[in-house]
């Protein structure tokens, strides 16, 4: 169980996590959503005992992350973004090592290094040195490295990024498989539909702010059920006063080429809006609807579209 | 303890399947010893060795004067100098003295004694080496002093020669003869002598015996061995520290320091892997020194213990200026900067005995200096157990410093914002 309160991180002057809480339970994988440079790493190191928070309460199966740092790492499994391996050391040395450094000794030591290479697929080179090879196997080695020591809570920092499509659906599978042995999982990626398809809860950060809570199906439910509507074109001022002026419209962001919108009653509504446009001197040159999702709320929520 | 030793066992594997750097950081200093070895001349074994000019000469004349003009060439310093080979055959000289196998060739003719007594020309041949520089000119220049003291001689005593060779061709001399010849050299001798060998100062000499028995242990190789291999201490103690960059960079370091073994233990495993290669490269090195240097191989053991632990402490503290810096780049300055003062001043570079008094005084102060002194003292013999032992305590504080101060440094500021 993961159990954070009043998370605030500050480097200097920057703000990086303001006042973030949140609770994850065990069995699922709770998702920590949000682009680039939101916040999310920075969540991680702090409660892995990396990053002393400025203030707020992180707690993992019940043990203080800065009061109790020792009790807390050993049910702790930390996958971080980068890779963290030794290239110079065969895979079957590197679990190894890991499997040492969070208390594994002896035959479970090796029993443990046998099984998860078996099941990261990785047991027929498993005396080769990393170097050798693929930025996937990497990858599958780097999350073996991190559960070697069956973990009660997972850390996993975005770590499908760089990863071919074979691999990611391998991993996600794996922290599925994690999640339903028991273990608490916390998830943090910036693709939309991998936090859609992955996991049980989900927080949206954004700017270093928990800006949304839930479900898949409540976060969804936030959106009023209405559709985004993406014009592409040239809008002059005049376009975005006169769409504020119509019922169940709501002008989510607008600058010269572009304008979002949500819009209740989807594409009944289009004649309405492309009128309003065209009366008010813009030019609608590309339209994209797309149906209430992560991404919909995400743009309602912050403004703006989920930055790489 | 289990996971301290994985993590010696980790850095030696990563260390030994990296072997071109071992055999490059122990080269280093070795191929230095082998530079100043050829260039001071000196052999590996004792002290130094006298450059000899190799003369062949061949006597084709036979006589008197021929033999005291070869025998002249073995008197004194000059036998010292020049070193003389008599060959029979000339043909035989020049292709020697052709395919560099000698200094030079001096061929005394048939006659040249009885042209030095009856005061006509004759000539002395001499080729020379031109492969070498220097010996050749020796040999000439003494060639050409014999030269001039036969003219000298022949100007002095031409009418006592001219007896003499009369003599000789008569083949009997009288009595008369002898005591006159006898009679005229001495009074020559009387006569000249204030003006060859005037008392123009009267010198009075002492000899002040200099206690030279600690000298005489250290000769060239003793002298500048100890510090040379100190030399490859110090580029392995580099070398490895900068190990923790690599951590940082492979992202090792972020995740140990998320792992309950701690970042503590992996810096243990580091010196604890540096431990073993530096014992490796001790023993190596020293049982090589104790071969080429008759250093007594009694003192190996506890030499190569103190080496070992000094390499340590040299580790732990260069492992520590690497991660005080910010940038890798600003580590190897830092530690280029603290190493090649210390090099020099601790007297691997130069011995602390070739200083002046008061640089080998502050040299004998830096870490390096006193574990050089103690490693020269344990050679001579004259520090034993008991006086290493308190010497090692120091050395193991020392290492549990700049330990602690690193490990504070890495889980603070060292490992950036994660």
């Amino acid at each position: 169980m993961i159990e954070i309160q009043g998370l605030r991180k500050e480097f200097g002057d920057l703000v990086a996590v303001d006042d973030v809480s949140f609770t994850a339970h065990p069995g699922e994988v709770f998702g920590l959503l949000g682009p680039n440079g939101a916040g999310k790493s920075t969540t991680i190191g702090c409660l892995s005992g990396l990053v002393p928070p400025t203030t707020g309460v992180l707690k993992v199966q019940g043990h203080d992350v800065i009061g109790q740092p020792r009790e807390a790492r050993r049910v702790l499994g930390v996958v971080p973004q980068e890779l963290a391996l030794y290239e110079d050391l065969s895979a079957t040395e590197n679990v190894a090592y890991w499997g040492g450094a969070y208390g594994l000794r002896g035959e479970r030591l090796r029993k443990r290094v046998a099984d998860v290479l078996e099941w990261t697929g990785l047991s027929g080179r498993a005396k080769e040195p990393v170097e050798r090879f693929s930025g996937g196997m990497k990858r599958r080695l780097n999350f073996a490295a991190g559960i070697v020591h069956e973990p009660q809570v997972l850390l996993l920092d975005e770590p499908t990024v760089g990863v071919d499509p074979q691999s990611r659906v391998r991993l996600l599978e794996m922290v599925r498989e994690l999640a339903a042995s028991g273990a608490c999982v916390l998830y943090t990626t910036h693709y939309m539909e991998e936090a859609e398809s992955l996991c049980d809860r989900l927080a949206i950060v954004d700017h270093g702010k928990l800006i949304a809570e839930g479900t898949l199906t409540e976060l969804r439910g936030r959106t009023g059920g209405q559709d985004l509507l993406r014009l592409n074109g040239h809008f002059p001022e005049s376009v975005g006063t006169a769409l504020r002026t119509l019922n169940d419209v709501v002008l989510v962001s607008a600058d010269e080429g572009q304008l979002i919108l949500s819009v209740a009653g989807g594409t009944r509504r289009l004649p309405e809006l492309f009128a309003a446009v065209d009366g008010s001197g813009g030019e609608i040159r590309e339209t994209t609807m797309t149906q209430p999702s992560l991404e919909s709320l995400f743009i309602q929520m912050t403004g703006t579209e989920l930055r790489e | 303890m289990g996971f301290l030793l994985a993590s010696v066992h980790k850095d030696l594997v990563r260390r030994l399947r990296d072997p071109a750097a071992l055999v490059l950081w122990l080269g280093i200093p070795f191929a230095i010893l082998t530079l100043m070895t050829l260039a001071f001349g000196s052999g590996f074994r004792g002290g130094p060795q006298t450059i000899q000019a190799h003369l062949l000469l061949v006597d084709a004349d036979k006589s008197v004067v021929s033999g005291l003009f070869v025998n002249a060439f073995g008197q004194g310093p000059l036998a010292e100098l020049i070193r003389v080979e008599t060959v029979k055959d000339p043909e035989a000289a020049r292709s020697q003295i052709n395919r560099g196998e000698g200094t030079a060739l001096l061929v005394i003719p048939d006659g040249f004694g009885q042209a030095v007594i009856r005061r006509t020309p004759k000539e002395l041949k001499l080729w020379t080496n031109p492969a070498q520089q220097i010996l050749p000119g020796i040999v000439e220049e003494t060639v050409g002093l014999f030269v001039d003291a036969t003219f000298y001689l022949q100007q002095l005593l031409g009418d006592q020669f001219e007896t003499i060779a009369q003599g000789m061709e008569e083949g009997t001399f009288s009595v008369e003869q002898v005591s006159g010849i006898s009679a005229e050299v001495d009074q020559l001798i009387d006569r000249i002598e204030t003006r060859v060998f005037p008392p123009a100062i009267e010198l009075t000499t002492a000899v002040i015996v200099e206690d030279t028995s600690a000298q005489d242990q250290l000769g060239f190789g003793n002298l500048f061995f100890p510090g040379v291999f100190f030399m490859a201490i110090f580029f392995f103690a580099q070398g490895l520290s900068d190990d923790v960059w690599i951590e940082r960079k492979n992202g090792t370091l972020h995740r140990i320091l998320r792992t309950h073994g701690g970042v503590r233990v992996l810096l243990l495993g580091k010196l604890g892997a540096g431990a073993v290669i530096l014992t490796a490269l001790s023993c190596l090195s020293l049982l090589a020194g104790g071969f080429l240097f008759d250093i007594a191989w009694s003192r190996m053991p506890l030499a190569i213990i103190w080496s070992a632990v000094s390499g340590v402490a040299l580790l732990a503290l260069f492992t520590l200026l690497q991660v005080v810096a910010r940038t890798q780049r600003a580590a190897v300055l830092v530690s280029n900067l603290a190493m090649f003062p210390l090099l020099i001043l601790g007297g691997s570079l130069f011995p602390t005995e070739a200083m002046p008094n008061s640089l080998a005084l502050i040299g004998r102060w830096t870490p390096n200096g006193w574990a050089l002194a103690h490693l020269k003292q344990v050679f001579a013999g004259s520090v034993g157990i008991a006086e290493t032992l308190p010497a090692l305590a120091v050395m193991l504080g020392m290492i549990a410093v700049f330990g602690f101060l690193t490990t504070r440094r890495i889980g603070g500021r060292f490992v950036g914002a994660g």
